[in-house]
């Protein structure tokens, strides 16, 4: 006999990631999800970020890190708590291991919170954490491909950093085809152009991140 | 990899179903996969065949139905599906567009005994 069902799949990690969602908005904590390939360049945004915010926010860092806590002393040293999640190997955050760390912070003490996820552009894009927004983090030696490839990430983020541009003249990126085919998936998304390991192009990333903070 | 925690939730969903149903066998999953959601059906069915064994859906086949994603144009109205990863209407060009369909992951039944 046929049984029918009707049920979605991955719901029990939606009604999580809105209880979170409704959490944060309660204590007026913003949490952005830092999207990217491995090595695309989000530990160094985070880097770079913290240097800038320094005292003029209170910064929390929930670090997913496939076996390592590499990524998590690298930015120990900015005084910024920091949990780490090692998934031991699984691809992507869910919404109930950020659940388990938003526990470990004194949200009433937070104004930010970035998760930077596994590095991965397929799975973390299907897997909602309660985030504020999505932040989709690619560089110029990937390719520039990757907006069309994957859609469902490039659709959703609500900024997308474009890194190591001063290596651009080194590799076969094609940066029109990359802005056409970005705005093609996501029209109005701002796009803020950096090479982050000279600490450069991050003025537009800075504004956005006050101005969200502010509004 | 999302493939295998995507099957781990199904299995949670369809064996508590056939509890409830009272079911000893489960013969076949009939599971609806939008093509946005990117999953590799080699993948899939290796972590369902792997999820499957020592349950009572050890001998239960997967069916997999690709819904295409369809979207509509804010500007002309236009509905469309997109089959070339061309992420604009057809008709005006326009690139403001809704998702009507294509994130499904949606477990439509279960047969079985």
């Amino acid at each position: 006999m046929e049984i029918k069902v009707m049920k979605r799949v991955l719901d029990r990690n939606q009604d999580k990631a809105e209880q979170i969602r409704s959490l944060l908005k309660d204590r007026h904590v913003r949490m952005y999800n830092l999207i990217s390939s491995p090595g695309a360049g989000k530990t160094t945004l985070l880097e770079q970020t913290c240097r800038h915010l320094g005292g003029s926010l209170k910064v929390g860092i929930i670090e997913g890190d496939v076996y390592t806590d590499r990524d998590a002393q690298r930015l120990k040293q900015y005084g910024f708590p920091i949990v780490l999640i090692n998934t031991e190997g699984g691809c992507h955050l869910d919404s109930n291991s950020i659940d388990g760390a938003l526990k470990e912070f004194d949200l009433d003490e937070m104004d930010l919170l970035f998760v930077e996820n596994v590095g991965n552009l397929v799975c973390p894009s299907h897997f909602d954490l309660g985030e504020t927004a999505k932040i989709a983090v690619v560089s110029t030696s990937e390719g520039d491909d990757k907006p069309i490839k994957y859609p469902m990430l490039f659709r959703d983020a609500r900024v997308v950093v474009l890194n190591k541009m001063d290596l651009l003249e080194y590799t076969n990126f094609n940066y029109d085809a990359f802005v056409k085919d970005l705005r093609q998936v996501n029209p109005n998304v701002p796009l803020f152009e950096t090479s982050l390991t000279r600490g450069e192009g991050l003025d537009g990333w800075y504004r956005w991140l006050e101005g969200e903070t502010n509004a | 990899m999302h493939e295998v925690s995507i099957v781990n939730d199904l299995f949670r969903i369809v064996l508590e179903v056939a509890e409830k149903e009272k079911l000893s066998r489960i013969d076949r999953v009939n599971f609806q996969v939008g093509r946005m959601m990117q999953v590799v059906p080699e993948l899939f069915r290796f972590a369902f065949d792997s999820a499957k064994t020592g349950t009572i859906a050890e001998k239960a086949t997967l069916e997999i139905e690709f819904v295409p994603v369809r979207m509509q144009c804010r500007h002309c109205g236009h509905a469309f599906d997109v089959e070339t990863q061309e992420f604009h209407c057809p008709r005006c060009r326009g690139v403001n567009l809704d998702l009507l369909q294509g994130k499904e992951l949606f477990i439509k039944s279960i047969e079985g005994e």
